[in-house]
């Protein structure tokens, strides 16, 4: 069962056939984010369908994971607009999956790889619904996909680092989601891990899913992504990487900024 | 070795541990999980002044008059530490401990002040044996509600505790969740207080769930032992405590704490070997 391909495929069908809408586009347009009300990020514009990989790059502070928390619907506070598929992320809660850094702490949970990709039901179960054999099913194959067959019983302390990071993508895939949010999922991650998630990204996007994920080494950003976003709390460039990922366009990314100003 | 279960004040005392001990020990879980075992332990000594104001206004303390008095303080002290820490520049832990001692000496001394007040030990240390009827009644109360809750929202939970930004943009109300979670732990303390005291009511959550987590897959099955775990050693400790003659409430907490101890020797003794059988089987 590869999951996504079928509905991705049905929905370009869909947009063919007059709807452009319904098209599986994230749509971002001069947005503002706010926390409380200093302006965290602006003037960010840009559009992108299903099956790429996006890399967020900038300093700290420049607004990766702003940005990353105002499509998952975590920072109500915002101007412009953000949409999927034609709709705000907030009403379909499913679509996007919201991966955060891994906190090393969360390892001593007593839960098993198999709980943890469970967790990715909530949005079709809500609080109250019966587990179903199609939930067992759905998460029987994003184990497969993410090759975590053997490890589901594992507790999460019992889990490398790169294997960790799969058990919470393949949790974002038993969420079904369409739009992958991953926040520096290479931190701390040996080189053959690295490469195994890299390669995992390409064949998720392959798929039909959006990937966009913060990075901050930018020695392996050609290879990663086919499309970046260059933040420094406001849009620097976005576009495919060989035309955008330039030396000038890193400098104004990379270049110092003042603090945030109050409104 | 029963004879002592003749005794009415015993079979409540029983009842009360058994029913207490569980409900917290369940709910300690989230407490473990959350990683708020201190914070629960500071709200425990912050309660007191709001029971002790309650004791003050309507003179008897029946347990539902000390259960207002309880929500009140926890109110007083979710405000004030929301007030301290908008103006402060006070690290977390600094910050609680100056409040909850605050807290804690103000119930003291308005306690000193009750007309009919007899029992600042009982207060302080917990008075199993000394439990009214209307006292167990309301333990049964608060105990059903805190499962139900716990039962009812058992998927939010669960989601909650391990991520609440992942669970937030799955759409779970956390903000509602968390404000749940703390009326549960409000609630839960009450009846701590009765059954232990303000001094050790943390442990009848923490215990439990501390001495399983490395034992258990899942959260929910660290749940329900924590809860077993909990009414299982009340009860234990309730038979020592009166073939011993010593106080009940000190006596439970001693028997978790030696549990406590076991279980990480077990663990420890169960990691060394487990290799060398390995390398036997292999």
């Amino acid at each position: 069962m590869e999951l996504g391909v079928k509905d991705c495929e049905s929905l370009t069908h869909l947009a063919s056939a007059g709807q452009p809408m319904e098209t599986h586009e994230l749509f971002v347009e001069d947005l503002e984010v706010y926390y409380r009300n200093i302006c965290a990020l602006s003037g960010v514009s840009f559009r992108i369908g299903c099956g790429h990989c996006v890399g967020l790059l900038g300093q700290n502070g420049a607004g990766k994971s702003t940005l990353m928390k105002s499509i998952a619907g975590l920072i109500p506070n915002r101007k412009g607009q953000l949409l999927w598929c034609g709709r705000a992320p907030e009403s379909q809660r499913g679509e996007i999956a919201y991966l955060p850094q891994v906190d090393e702490g969360e390892r001593q949970f007593p839960m098993t790889v198999r709980g943890l990709v469970e967790l990715g039901r909530f949005p079709h179960l809500g609080l109250w619904k019966r587990w179903r054999s199609l939930d067992d099913e759905v998460v029987d194959a994003a184990l497969e996909t993410l090759k975590l067959q053997d490890l589901q019983s594992r507790r999460l302390f019992q889990l490398s680092g790169g294997q960790l990071q799969r058990a919470h993508i393949a949790r974002a895939l038993a969420q079904e989601a369409h739009v992958l949010l991953l926040d520096e999922p290479f931190a701390g991650l040996d080189e053959p891990s690295q490469q195994i998630l890299g390669d995992l990204f390409h064949e998720l996007a392959g798929h039909g899913r959006l990937l966009l994920v913060c990075h901050h080494d930018l020695k392996q950003v050609p290879e990663l992504f086919d499309h970046v976003l260059l933040l420094n709390r406001e849009q620097v460039a976005f576009g495919p990487t060989e035309e955008v990922f330039t030396p000038e366009n890193l400098e104004r990314c990379f270049a110092k900024r003042e603090a945030p100003a109050h409104v | 070795m029963f004879e002592f279960l003749e005794h009415l004040f015993n079979q409540r005392a029983l009842l009360a541990v058994l029913v207490i001990g569980f409900s917290n020990g369940a709910l300690g879980t989230l407490v473990v999980l959350k990683k708020n075992a201190l914070f629960v332990s500071a709200l425990a000594h912050a309660l007191l002044p709001g029971i002790a104001l309650a004791l003050l206004i309507f003179g008897v303390l029946s347990p539902w008059i000390g259960l207002v008095g309880a929500l009140f303080g926890a109110l007083l002290v979710g405000l004030s530490s929301i007030w301290v820490a908008r103006l402060g520049r006070l690290d977390d832990q600094s910050s609680l401990t100056v409040l909850y001692t605050t807290f804690f000496a103000a119930g003291l001394l308005i306690l000193e002040r009750v007309p009919t007040f007899t029992h600042l030990e009982s207060w302080l240390f917990g008075n199993l044996l000394g439990l009214r009827a209307m006292d167990l009644r309301m333990s049964f109360a608060v105990a059903s509600l805190i499962i139900l809750l716990m039962l009812l929202f058992r998927r939010a939970w669960i989601l909650w505790l391990f991520d609440p930004s992942v669970a937030a943009a799955m759409g779970l109300r956390v903000r509602w969740l968390g404000m749940l979670y703390m009326l549960m732990v409000v609630l839960g303390l009450v009846t701590s207080l009765q059954a232990v005291g303000t001094v050790l009511s943390a442990a009848m959550f923490i215990m439990p769930p501390a001495i399983l987590m490395q034992w258990m897959q899942s959260p929910r099955a660290l749940i329900w032992g924590s809860g077993l775990l909990g009414g299982g050693s009340g009860i234990l400790a309730i038979a020592i405590s009166n073939w011993l003659d010593v106080r009940s409430g000190a006596c439970l907490i001693l028997v978790l704490g030696l549990f406590f101890v076991l279980s990480l020797l077990l663990k420890q003794l169960l990691g060394q070997r487990s290799p060398k059988i390995r390398r036997l089987a292999s």
